[in-house]
């Protein structure tokens, strides 16, 4: 109950719209890496045929959802509080760059690295395409990560 | 040196390296049975080693008063992306063979590459010498930094969407060449557009902010 009690104080007015956001941010990068990854590396393509395609459509349509949102919360963000939100919004946006630079290097190395080609030579475009989406909510979900990270940190 | 010997070897290293670079983007593979990228690079380097030795030489207060650290950082980043991002756009045709380990083209375009990062950094390093023990960067350096790589951010996040859209909408048999190397090289241009982006954005801050200190 406490801890209800705390969390109904946060979102009423505890928690600054920049907090809000990061938090909203994290949950549904969270959601879309974890269908992502399911879709691309966990699922049985030969055994989960269409349920793969449903899930391979459901993840798009979400990650593109999100970038609209992201974009959205980016304009609503153009007035930063203070200068914490704005060291907090610098720290995260570095480190979901850097995440999103080393998810595309790799992914790039990897592409031309043998055998792995060949496997992916195998695979349709659309497993590619969720790949590049997968790159990018990499970086947004480490981003939204050190976001959330560092208001929990000081807060404490 | 006076003024009019260090402006016609400023001109005399632009020539050369232009050539070098013309060289390398579009001109010949052989010159006179000669693999001519190899020696372009060769060129570009030495170019590269004088403008070193012209930076190193140059009173630490005339760079200073030119611009700050970040912004002769981003000078340099955009010049040596630059070449890169083109240079990459003139050889795309021979990354759609084979990964690069197995492709003699790519591999040699490969090199070059790792050749223009290693005195893209070079140059950097020496830059950044000169200002030791100086204040690096200051608070509107910090601003500036942190702008500049939300563009560089979502140049790369467009470029990534704009593969993930032409991957989808494209149909399957007008998508011969996008094989898993081509694919790859594809996604480190991404990489390479989003630092130009956020160079160009970069200098583009410092010059607004400079327009405005002015007025």
């Amino acid at each position: 109950m406490k801890s209800m009690g705390r969390l109904a104080g946060l979102i009423n007015g505890g928690m600054s719209r920049q907090e809000t956001l990061g938090f909203l941010r994290f949950a549904l990068t969270s959601a879309i890496l974890t269908l992502l990854v399911w879709s691309l590396f966990l699922l049985d393509s030969e055994k989960t045929g269409t349920v793969l395609d449903s899930i391979n459509r459901i993840s798009s349509n979400l990650f593109y959802a999100y970038i609209a949102f992201a974009y959205w919360t980016l304009r609503k963000a153009a007035v930063i509080a203070d200068e914490r939100d704005r060291a907090i919004s610098a720290e995260s946006m570095r480190n979901g760059f850097w995440a999103l630079a080393l998810a595309v290097a790799v992914s790039g190395a990897i592409f031309n690295t043998r055998p792995y080609d060949e496997i992916f030579r195998a695979q349709s475009t659309d497993w590619v395409q969720a790949l590049h989406e997968c790159c990018i909510v990499f970086g947004c979900w480490i981003e939204s990560s050190v976001c959330v990270f560092m208001y929990w940190r000081d807060r404490r | 040196m006076t003024g009019l010997s260090s402006g016609k070897a400023l001109g005399l290293l632009l020539l050369v390296t232009g050539t070098a670079l013309w060289v390398l983007l579009a001109g010949p593979g052989r010159l006179f049975g000669i693999a001519s990228g190899p020696v372009a690079i060769v060129v570009l380097l030495a170019g590269t080693w004088a403008l070193l030795h012209a930076v190193s030489r140059i009173p630490r207060d005339t760079l200073e008063a030119a611009a700050s650290l970040a912004e002769w950082k981003a000078r340099i980043g955009l010049a040596f992306c630059f070449v890169a991002v083109v240079y990459f756009l003139a050889n795309a045709h021979v990354f759609d063979d084979a990964p690069i380990p197995h492709n003699p083209a790519a591999r040699q375009v490969g090199q070059n590459f790792v050749l223009l990062l290693v005195a893209w950094s070079v140059l950097s390093s020496v830059v950044a010498s000169r200002w030791k023990g100086a204040v690096e960067e200051d608070e509107r350096d910090r601003e500036i930094a942190v702008d500049a790589a939300g563009w560089g951010h979502g140049a790369l996040i467009f470029c990534i969407v704009g593969f993930a859209i032409l991957l989808t909408f494209t149909p399957l048999e007008k998508l011969e060449w996008a094989t898993p190397a081509m694919i790859g090289n594809l996604l480190i241009f991404a990489l390479m557009w989003g630092w130009l982006c956020e160079y160009v954005a970069t200098l583009a801050y410092y010059r607004s902010d400079r327009k405005g200190s002015a007025a």
